[in-house]
């Protein structure tokens, strides 16, 4: 395979890049530390999240219940680690649908003829400019709420942003000798699509999709603090809101939750940043 | 020391004021101020004639007068109509009216009034005229301040009915403003002309309305408030915050925090009232559409009744407070109330699954049998947390439960105009006595589509027979009597599952006195409210 | 002249996208389940003549594209029918609540740019001293957190603990001022929601402006021109603020959709009565006709924004026009 000179090829000389940003470093820590604990959590929750009575209501965090109960007794640490699953599911599986689509079609806006580029550049366009928050909204209301509706809606909200930024990538690496020395070789237009030139426009579509995990996980604990969430599940953000009538008496109602989908984010954005370094080179070199 | 003074002062002040207010009830009060009262909806017109949505009524009742009013022990007592007689055949009411009573817009309240309402507005359309209005021979108003109702057979609850005017929409409107309008769209219905204590100022949709004093008004001496004000605060949370920062100055009891009250008991700047509702006799219910699905069958409705712990929403869903509903009645109702039927009062989940399998629900492969939807008004916090606990309850036997809170209006639109829920949470008023306030949920003559009658569809005939003859029935005991059967027919029928009875409670800013001062609590009119 | 026609073809781009819009709605009107009178009507005691002028004047009974030309020709006369709940025109209910909403976007906006500009300023003068990592860390907390969730803290902290603010509402209920003091009682509840609010641009802005400053200040050009002995203070505002400006106009612009989205949070945490605090009741009333208008109406605005970002970039940097 050929080398690029943009990405480095040994995953140590990565690690260097990435690590040498110290915030990233705890990024990764915490995302690292986020998953286990929520996986974990799936099978060893101290309570079941949705029994009533298990402790006193409105009990302050303590040994027999590290966050605490809620009003209906219910264990505040077992319901954040599956509204963390829950939250977890919908931004990975959303940024990864957002992430296919994106590329499909942004190498072949890139790639493809000038016609099939403009028709879906106009598409993207659209979508773009329809503001994802209030079509979600009317989405879930009209049709309700349930998770694979609401990672569907999310990501035909997402893609265009990965399709834009994948197009790019092709339109400037496609004159690059690499590629040409590729079809001098012989290969066909699907192969150095598909096989030269993806590989290395990934770059930044990883950033952008490593971000779109935090922004997929706002969205949806918005919607659910809304109402509109998944009434099946434990949601953090539905937690959010039934907390805040009690929050004069039970902070740790409110505390929990929000520093669950806030430990998770920061954490997606901070190793973000990270590889935010390792794929720009002129960040590398500051 | 200063501060132990003012303590002592002060709490010396409050014993002579409690006992000031119990031997006069309103002395004279400071004039001034305004009060701000939440309710946790927004009505769609300010009077009281077209439904008994309790948003309107809150409003209405300060707007316009009843014939009488009633007293906390359930006398009625003199309002528009300051004495009466009645025959000695129960037949004939004669009520004399006040003679300085005057509408908003400056023309004398007379008799016609009174008559015109009843017979042209509160006959034709309140919801709850059904249950009464048949029995009514004639309404006449004999001259300018006399109105005499002719009944063709005796009512035992008759001025109970009258006083209770804020449910039996029986607020005396102006017939010169209402005569050849069509009832349901006149203007009026939100610009109101009443004969009450405020009249009204403004109405900021989506905020509050505003009503101001009405310095006109029949009792010269009151009211007291310059300004009354509803705020509209639908988001439970909101509207706690809102009260403890001062900005509203009364919670009803049926939107009453439970879980603050300990805390807020404590609060110098809060005053817990421990009346106000308890003749209305609040229960909570669980009730049913019988029409079509699962619930059709009484076995699975028993079936639910025990495998839902009660007890446990109680404790949860009203902290405490309240108590458990072992019938149909609430308990303050004590010469007609019995418990002796309630055959779930422990949970148990072998019956309640042994139930479902002989009614042919069996549990499928996950271990399901069939899902149920469960819809209430979302501005009360009590029936979410009770809707939790059901859910938690139903799981165990296999009952998928789905939640479907809406706002107030959407909530009435969908669960009694359009008949389109499977079980739902609402409270209903069981008095001030029965026949007022539970035939209306039971008898197969009130299945309409109206808000807060027979939703459910259950139909009875026996039930139906005792309900059209228990009121005829002049001896106490033997009316009891058929209550104790209509219970024990419910309690096995089940259409709705009493689950509590509502803990009778306002809370209120320690700044006002009066803030309660009649048994329908924050349905009646503010006058006697004051600034401390 | 090229910024005339760039402006104009913008212009042009932005009316078929407004169009999609309403398309869009209209498409959700006739795929939501159950009868689209339903959906317009509501469930009401609609008497039948209201029922048959509602048929006919949406050409609900006529092929689809009669009945897309009749709803274009509806909504671009800003005919969005009535709310259900208020049984009020949409679009008027809309009209009374929007400004509140640019009240407290403007607030935050206005602050929030003061603040992220100045602190990216400085924070790239100093590049990973103590200031700077500081900021960048608050800066991506900022962004990381869901806004209702800080607005809960503020109140909690704020509003019930130290009781510095109020805590719900634009204007206070018991005593209502006029004049200045309704001015004063306005900006005072507008706080804690303009904080929680503003933290989400805060971050960004400060982020992007940070990035721009350190490229512009690394060019050549401000190396000569410091060689040169031209005061610091200059270099900074005259040279490298100009270009730095552009990552503003981006992310006001480009940010407006996230931004509007975030005012619907806002609103309901701090009841404030703006069109996200509409929404959010219309959510709960499942008011259809107010959904739609809502949404057409904000997407809108949010197509006009664009155009406007897209043009005043053009005006900054010309080399835009001539792409």
């Amino acid at each position: 395979m050929p080398s690029s000179t943009r990405v480095s090829s040994t995953a140590r000389e990565n690690w260097r890049v990435f690590a040498r940003n110290r915030f990233s470093v705890v990024g990764a820590a915490l995302l690292v530390g986020l998953l286990m604990a929520t996986l974990a959590g799936t099978v060893f929750t101290p309570f079941d999240p949705d029994k009533i009575g298990v402790g006193p209501g409105l009990a302050a965090p303590g040994s027999a219940h590290l966050l605490g109960t809620d009003e209906l007794g219910r264990d505040v640490f077992s319901r954040v680690l599956h509204g963390l699953r829950v939250s977890l599911f919908v931004g990975f599986a959303t940024a990864a649908l957002a992430s296919v689509v994106g590329i499909v079609v942004g190498s072949i806006a890139g790639f493809a003829g000038r016609v099939a580029d403009d028709a879906l550049m106009r598409v993207t366009e659209v979508f773009l400019v329809v503001p994802r928050f209030f079509l979600a909204i009317l989405l879930m209301a009209f049709f309700g709420a349930n998770l694979i509706n609401l990672v569907l809606t999310i990501a035909l909200l997402s893609w265009p942003e990965i399709a834009r930024l994948v197009r790019a990538e092709f339109l400037s690496l496609r004159a690059r000798q690499f590629v040409d020395a590729a079809r001098v070789a012989g290969a066909g237009p699907a192969e150095l699509a598909f096989g030269e030139i993806l590989p290395n426009a990934l770059g930044p579509v990883i950033v952008a999709g490593t971000l779109l995990v935090g922004q997929a996980m706002l969205l949806e604990a918005g919607l659910s603090y809304l109402g509109l969430g998944d009434p099946g599940q434990v949601s953090l953000g539905l937690m959010l809101n039934q907390a805040q009538s009690i929050m004069r008496s039970a902070w740790w109602a409110t505390a929990g939750p929000g520093l669950g989908i806030f430990i998770a984010v920061i954490g997606i954005n901070l190793v973000g940043d990270g590889l935010n370094d390792l794929f720009n080179p002129r960040a590398r070199e500051r | 020391m200063f501060r132990t003074l003012a303590v002592i002062a002060r709490t010396g002040a409050f014993a002579f004021a409690a006992f000031a207010l119990m031997v006069s009830p309103v002395a004279a009060q400071k004039k001034g101020g305004t009060f701000i009262v939440a309710s946790e909806g927004e009505p769609s017109v300010l009077t009281a004639h077209l439904s008994t949505d309790t948003s309107a009524v809150m409003i209405a009742s300060n707007l316009f007068n009843s014939l009488v009013g009633m007293d906390f022990n359930l006398k009625p007592i003199p309002e528009l109509a300051e004495r009466w007689d009645v025959s000695a055949d129960g037949l004939t009411y004669t009520f004399h009216m006040v003679k300085n009573a005057k509408w908003h817009d400056g023309k004398p309240v007379t008799a016609e009034d009174a008559a015109y309402t009843l017979t042209e507005l509160t006959a034709k359309t309140h919801p709850r005229a059904g249950a009464w209005w048949p029995n009514v021979a004639s309404v006449v108003a004999t001259d300018a301040n006399t109105l005499v109702i002719k009944l063709k057979a005796p009512f035992a609850p008759f001025l109970t009915l009258l006083g209770n005017s804020l449910g039996m929409g029986t607020l005396i409107m102006p017939k010169h403003i209402y005569q050849g309008t069509d009832p349901k769209t006149n203007p009026a219905n939100r610009n109101p002309v009443g004969s009450g204590p405020f009249r009204f100022s403004k109405w900021e949709r989506g905020s509050h309305v505003e009503l101001v004093r009405n310095p006109d008004y029949f009792r010269s001496d009151r009211p007291f408030l310059d300004r009354l004000v509803f705020r509209f605060a639908p988001d439970a949370a909101a509207r706690l915050l809102a009260f403890e920062k001062g900005e509203l100055d009364f919670l009803h009891a049926y939107i009453v925090p439970y879980n603050e009250v300990a805390r807020l008991q404590k609060n110098p700047k809060v005053q817990v009232v421990n009346r106000g509702l308890e003749l209305v006799a609040t229960n909570e219910f669980l009730f049913f559409n019988l029409r079509e699905g699962p619930l059709k069958d009484v076995r699975v409705r028993q079936a639910l009744a025990h495998a839902i712990d009660r007890a446990e929403i109680q404790k949860r869903a009203l902290f405490g407070l309240g108590k458990v509903a072992h019938s149909q009645l609430n308990s303050s109702l004590a010469w007609a109330f019995t418990d002796a039927h309630d055959a779930y009062k422990t949970r148990n989940i072998a019956k309640a699954n042994a139930l479902l399998d002989e009614a042919g629900q069996a549990r499928k492969a996950d271990g399901r049998r069939f899902a149920l939807r469960l819809t209430w008004d979302s501005g009360k916090e009590a029936e979410q947390r009770a809707a939790e606990i059901i859910r938690s309850n139903l799981r165990e036997v296999g009952i998928e439960v789905s939640f479907h809170p809406f706002d107030r209006a959407t909530y009435i639109e969908r669960a009694f105009r359009n008949w389109d829920f499977d079980m739902g949470l609402q409270n209903f008023t069981t008095g001030p006595d029965p026949a007022i306030g539970v035939t209306r949920s039971y008898h197969t003559r009130q299945i309409q589509k109206l808000p807060f009658v027979n939703a459910m569809g259950y139909s009875n005939k026996e039930a139906d027979q005792l309900f059209d003859t228990e009121f005829k029935e002049g001896n106490l005991a033997k009316r009891a009597q058929m209550w104790h059967r209509i219970q024990q027919l419910l309690m096995a029928d089940l259409p709705a599952l009493p689950l509590f009875e509502y803990p009778v409670l306002n809370i209120a800013s320690a700044n006002f006195v009066n803030v309660i001062s009649g048994p329908m609590g924050y349905l009646e009119s503010r006058e006697n409210v004051a600034q401390k | 002249m090229p910024h005339f026609e760039y402006a104009l073809q913008r212009l042009l781009q932005a009316v078929p996208l407004v169009l999609i819009i309403i398309g869009i709605n209209f498409v959700l009107i006739h795929a939501a389940p159950g009868d689209p009178l339903d959906v317009l009507l509501g469930p009401s005691e609609a008497s039948p003549q209201l029922i048959a002028q509602m048929r006919a004047e949406f050409g609900l009974d006529q092929p689809v594209w009669v009945q897309l030309w009749n709803y274009y020709g509806k909504v671009l006369t800003l005919d969005f029918g009535s709310s259900f709940r208020y049984r009020e025109p949409v679009i008027d209910l809309i009209a009374s609540r929007l400004p509140a909403t640019l009240l407290l976007m403007g607030a935050a906006l206005v602050f929030g740019t003061l603040i992220a500009v100045t602190l990216g300023i400085l924070a790239a003068l100093r590049p990973y001293s103590t200031l700077d990592n500081a900021t960048t860390i608050v800066a991506l907390a900022g962004y990381s957190m869901p806004v209702f969730w800080l607005g809960q803290i503020l109140l909690l902290v704020f509003a019930l603990h130290l009781d510095w603010f109020p805590a719900q509402g634009m204007v206070s209920l018991r005593a209502p001022a006029e004049g200045m003091g309704r001015v004063l009682d306005i900006a005072y509840h507008l706080v804690l929601p303009a904080i929680a609010y503003g933290i989400y641009h805060v971050a960004l802005l400060f982020r992007l402006t940070r990035v721009k400053m350190q490229d512009v200040l690394s060019q050549d050009y401000i190396i000569t021109a410091r060689a040169k002995g031209v005061p610091e203070m200059r270099v900074v505002l005259r040279h490298a603020l100009r270009n730095a400006l552009l990552p503003l106009v981006t992310v006001v612009g480009l940010n407006f959709g996230f931004m509007l989205a975030g005012s619907v949070l806002t609103e309901t945490v701090f009841a404030w009565p703006g069109t996200g605090r509409l929404l959010y009741e219309a959510i709960l009333s499942r008011d259809y006709p107010l959904l739609m208008g809502l949404f057409t109406c904000l997407a809108t605005m949010v197509v006009a924004v664009n155009v406007l970002t897209d043009i005043l970039y053009a005006l900054i940097d010309p080399r835009v026009v001539y792409r």
